[in-house]
């Protein structure tokens, strides 16, 4: 009994074993398709604050697939379809939906991971399947230093999105104190350490550095910690719960005259829910197209499909990056003799590498190489009036330099 | 016979031999030893912190230490009322009620709800005070739903297994509770409508005036900011926090009074002792666990509510860590001990508030330090640190 | 034929193929002081546990005032109103000597918690008397100046008259002492044997007791019976037990550590 018992848990796991082994071969060099093309989605759809960032998200993949719900390579037509899964804005998450991605023969690339500590963590897995993503919204600077082969990124990176930050800051809100805040997230560290360093080089003093933890409630001690060195402004790079938090305990602090300024991942009208009344005055920022009248029809149909404003900012950069994958797949995927669709990996990945001259909602697809794709973005500073995200300044880096555009405020 | 003399000691080999008998003793227990540096390099952190540098005044001053000891209080006194729960059902039953967190959870999500309706029907504006009593009476009536749920359907029937099968399964009715709320309302937060409660006019007669200044109200007891000068310190009060801060004073008087002074207290205290011959001196057994159940849960519940009129967002997980800090404080002050689960809440939310600040490190650390205090605390004082304090007297 | 308060009969209890109990047959009256004497492990603690729900009889029947016990858990039976002390001192070691008399009482307190803790006058009264009849017992164990002590610092033969009192405090009908008077000097247990009397005579409870002190037992008894491995061998009143040849022979026989003082 036990004898038996035994030589069936080894079948088990030599079973298991060998699964694996076909799971995460090199062989997946190639996506056979019968019917069927299918890109994954990896963003956080559930959680509070990050939520909504991957709801706009999913909606903008999914506009893209409405526009393009079909695809002609050869004398045959494919339908494309869209594979989600959930990745938490977390490092745990998205190493699980990137091994469910891998797992899968059909994915032919993926649009995401959503935050930059998934990004970070799922890429060796990517990296090892042969798989291409394009991220809508990881912007840490690191990702893109060349150790990863299949990450791909169309939004602006934190080394764009935190000197105009910085620059807004000094040269156009004529601050000079401030004090910086991350969430410990990959994302949260390098955006802060971006907008000090080009804060401190144009001149301005970092009073105070620190950070708090995602799900802590009082950071009343810290702020009165961070009042007591009399910053102007108080940068935070995390989202938008602890944000919501921060903006408002500002005045439990004595810092109600104290500016409150995050980045994308406060940008969202989640923010301003929670912060309620706080929310009045915050800054934030984001990557985004320049406005034109593709854009505006896109987002006439948006609000048309939902029924809403978009309630984060990486929609057109979702929509963007899946028709770019469909794109690549049109040129590269060839018929095999039975008529089924196949597509080369390593040509799908070249393709989307070497991309160039192509304009997309958020703004003009030049691949860097390295997996940059975005050339040169605007970054839009945004500040809450009268209860939602108005654009005061966009920003432009050219040469080093930032270049802004102010709007006209009401 | 054995005339040699004795080698003499000298002064070298008796230096050698303390060194090497305090070696032997490190190796044996370093404990002491490491404890006693990372002390020291806290001190030096500390007096660096607090001692004026040459012309530079010193980075943390008074007046920062009181403003911080408030947010301290306030938050520390949510941690004692968790702490009490833990406390009650562990001096009962000797086991962690792991899921005491999701208690005060559920208290605050039921809060949001009666404070929602209220806020929509136009009861909050038009009545604030019924409002809040409503909403802290729903919050306390599902805490205490749900902790005695858990007590019939989670730890009843593992009663009388060993403690670790109830901490087990305990973790899991944590978790359990966390996705249920999760799905039947949803993983992202929500946020408290903003109360304004205007009460004891005639206490604060130039408080809540209205734009004519005729009209006082007195202060606001829960969005109220007061700035104050006290001893020539500028400190800016917020009543909630007053509020929360009696709250778990006059739970801990009441719990006090219950245990020691009447006759169900009694008959808790018998069961607690020796659960058989309190059985077999007519005492429900069962009856008596309930109860401690159902105030573990009006605590839960009212510190729910209380705590999320303060921080304003609620969500599914927003119990875990309060509930994990609450179990920490417990701990702290000897759990099984009611004014020592006190004792362990406000200390542990002062130090929370200030010892960052003091040894200037991140505010990250934290969590680090509160559960590294109560590391050390559990090595040297297993018995909880204010164990001498509150021993009740005895022969 | 008499109105037993306790009626056993045939009771077997067996643990493991080891026989506690053989077809144990009992009868105690009411107001009386009833013992039951034999050598270590001749069942007699075996036969109070079975009376007291702790573990169910293998066979027989137990009847306590004409209904029978067989089922009932250990605080069902106490509700019926059979208290019990045990062999060594099991008292609660964080309250004071008064207090641990008023727990025994709290069965039959109304007050409910929320009356408790707002002092209504309901509850004052009830509390008023629960505390007087707390010292009355106290009284009777000669503890009353003892009542704010903890029991640890109480004297061995205190502890076990506060036990008792304790147990009393319940106001059963039925009183059963697992050996009062182990462990206590004479001088004691005379005190012991005095407040055992009064337990029968002042509060109209029976007494069931399980003694190892023969002379406690000739002095204390309205009626003894001898337990042997598992069986009853001998009952009746003290002198004619003591004149029985089967219960002589089960003390003499059994191990030389007794102290059968005839």
């Amino acid at each position: 009994m036990c004898a038996r018992l035994f030589r069936f848990t080894m079948l088990l796991m030599a079973g298991l074993l060998v699964g694996c082994a076909e799971f995460s071969s090199p062989d997946g060099g190639r996506v056979i398709a019968a019917n069927e093309i299918v890109i994954g989605l990896s963003a956080a759809l559930t959680g509070g604050g990050i939520g909504p960032l991957g709801v706009d998200i999913l909606r903008g993949a999914e506009l893209a697939v409405t526009d393009r719900a079909s695809l002609q390579v050869g004398e045959r037509t494919f339908t494309v379809r869209l594979e989600v899964q959930d990745d938490l804005c977390s490092p745990e998450g998205g190493q699980a939906a990137a091994n469910r991605f891998v797992a899968d023969p059909q994915i032919v690339a993926v649009v995401g991971p959503m935050c930059s500590s998934g990004c970070r963590a799922a890429a060796p897995i990517f990296d090892a399947a042969g798989y291409t993503t394009v991220s809508p919204s990881c912007t840490n600077s690191d990702l893109t230093s060349g150790t990863f082969q299949s990450f791909n990124r169309l939004v602006v990176s934190d080394g764009v999105q935190g000197v105009v930050a910085a620059e807004y800051i000094y040269r156009e809100l004529g601050i000079t104190r401030i004090a910086t805040l991350h969430d410990g997230s990959p994302y949260g560290e390098d955006l802060v350490r971006v907008v000090a360093a080009r804060f401190e080089q144009l001149g301005g003093v970092v009073v105070a550095q620190n950070a708090i933890n995602v799900g802590d409630d009082d950071f009343r001690a810290l702020l009165e910690d961070i009042g007591h060195n009399t910053p102007e402004l108080i940068y935070f790079a995390g989202f938008a719960l602890e944000a919501a938090r921060l903006s408002e305990q500002r005045a439990d602090a004595r810092l109600d005259r104290v500016v409150f300024m995050g980045a994308d991942g406060i940008n969202t009208q989640d923010f301003i829910y929670f912060a309620g009344p706080a929310a009045d005055g915050v800054y934030a920022s984001a990557s985004i197209p320049v406005r034109d009248q593709s854009l505006d029809r896109f987002l006439a149909g948006y609000v048309e499909a939902y029924g809403e404003n978009p309630p984060g900012p990486y929609h057109a950069n979702a929509y963007d990056a899946t028709q770019l994958i469909l794109d690549a797949v049109e040129s590269t995927a060839t018929l095999s003799t039975d008529g089924s669709l196949l597509v080369d990996r390593a040509a799908l990945a070249a393709y989307i590498r070497g991309v160039r001259n192509r304009q997309g909602l958020s703004g003009a697809i030049n691949a860097a190489g390295n997996g940059e794709l975005l050339g040169a973005a605007d970054v839009a500073i945004v500040r809450v009036i009268d209860g939602e995200y108005r654009q005061v300044a966009v920003g432009r880096v050219r040469d080093n330099s930032v270049l802004f555009a102010r709007m006209e405020t009401p | 016979m054995n005339d040699q003399p004795e080698a003499p000691v000298t002064p070298r080999q008796m230096e050698v031999d303390l060194l090497s008998r305090a070696w032997k003793e490190f190796v044996r227990n370093p404990l002491p030893v490491i404890a006693w540096l990372i002390f020291l390099v806290l001190i030096f952190l500390m007096l660096r912190n607090l001692l004026p540098q040459g012309q530079q005044p010193a980075s943390y001053s008074p007046e920062q230490f009181l403003r911080q000891l408030l947010f301290g209080l306030a938050q520390g006194s949510i941690y004692a009322m968790l702490a009490l729960g833990y406390t009650m059902v562990y001096s009962v039953l000797s086991i962690i009620h792991f899921a005491h967190g999701e208690v005060f959870m559920a208290g605050a999500y039921a809060g949001f709800f009666a404070l929602s309706a209220a806020a929509q029907s136009g009861l909050l504006a038009s009545d604030p005070f019924l409002s809040v009593l409503l909403t802290l009476a729903s919050g306390i009536g599902v805490a205490i739903l749900l902790a005695l749920l858990m007590e019939r359907f989670v730890y009843r029937p593992v009663r009388e297994s060993p403690p670790v099968v109830s901490l087990i399964v305990a973790v899991g009715a944590s978790l359990v509770v966390q996705q249920a709320f999760a799905r039947l309302f949803g993983a992202t937060a929500r946020r408290y409508p903003t109360v304004n409660l205007l009460a004891f006019p005639w206490l604060f007669p130039n408080f809540g005036c209205d734009s004519t200044g005729a009209d006082c109200r007195g202060i606001d007891l829960i969005s109220g900011r007061y700035d104050v000068s006290f001893l020539g310190f500028n400190l800016r009060l917020l009543p909630i926090h007053a509020v929360v801060f009696a709250a778990a004073l006059i739970f801990m008087l009441i719990l006090w009074f219950y245990v020691a002074r009447t006759s169900a207290g009694r008959a808790l205290r018998a069961v607690a002792e020796d659960r058989a011959v309190a059985v077999l001196m007519g005492v429900d057994a069962n009856r008596a666990i309930v109860r401690i159940f159902a105030l573990g849960g009006v605590l839960a519940g009212a510190a729910g509510v209380l705590y999320a009129f303060y921080n304003h967002q609620v969500s599914p997980f927003v119990g875990f860590l309060p509930g994990v800090k609450g179990l920490t404080a417990a701990m702290l002050g000897g759990i099984g001990s009611v004014p020592g689960a006190v004792l362990g809440g406000l200390l542990l939310g002062i130090v929370e508030a200030i010892v960052p600040s003091v040894l200037g490190m991140s505010a990250q650390l934290k969590d680090v330090l509160v559960f590294g205090i109560l590391v050390l605390v559990l090595l040297f004082r297993p018995g909880g640190f204010f164990r001498e304090i509150t021993a009740e007297k005895r022969g | 034929m008499i109105d037993y308060l306790l009626q056993i009969r045939g009771l077997m209890k067996r643990f493991d193929g080891l026989t506690a109990l053989r077809w144990v047959d009992l009868n105690v009256p009411e107001h009386t002081i009833y013992s039951l004497i034999g050598p270590n492990g001749a069942g007699k603690t075996t036969l109070f546990d079975c009376i007291h729900g702790v573990y169910p009889p293998d066979e027989g029947e137990i009847n306590f005032r004409g209904h029978s016990l067989i089922g009932l858990s250990t605080d069902q039976v106490a509700r019926r109103g059979i208290a019990r002390t045990y062999q060594t001192v099991r008292l609660f070691d964080g309250m004071t000597v008064l207090e641990q008399v008023l727990v025994g009482m709290h069965g039959r307190m109304r007050t409910g918690v929320i009356g408790a803790l707002l002092r209504t006058w309901t509850s004052r009264r009830e509390e008023r008397r629960a505390i007087d009849f707390a010292r009355q017992l106290l009284e009777l164990a000669r503890l009353s100046d003892l009542d704010e002590q903890f029991p640890q610092v109480l004297p061995h033969a205190a502890q076990r008259r506060l036990e008792i009192v304790r147990a009393l405090a319940s106001a059963p009908s039925l009183l059963l002492l697992d050996e009062p008077a182990a462990g206590v000097d004479e001088t004691e247990t005379e005190e012991m044997i005095n407040l055992i009397h009064r337990i029968r005579d002042e509060f109209g409870v029976t007494v069931l007791l399980v003694e190892h002190d023969m002379s406690v037992v000739t002095s204390i008894s309205d009626f003894v019976a001898v337990l042997d491995y598992g069986q009853k061998v001998a009952d009746g009143r003290p002198q004619e037990v003591q004149a029985n040849p089967r219960a002589i022979e089960a003390f003499l026989g059994s191990s030389p550590d007794l102290q059968f003082r005839l």
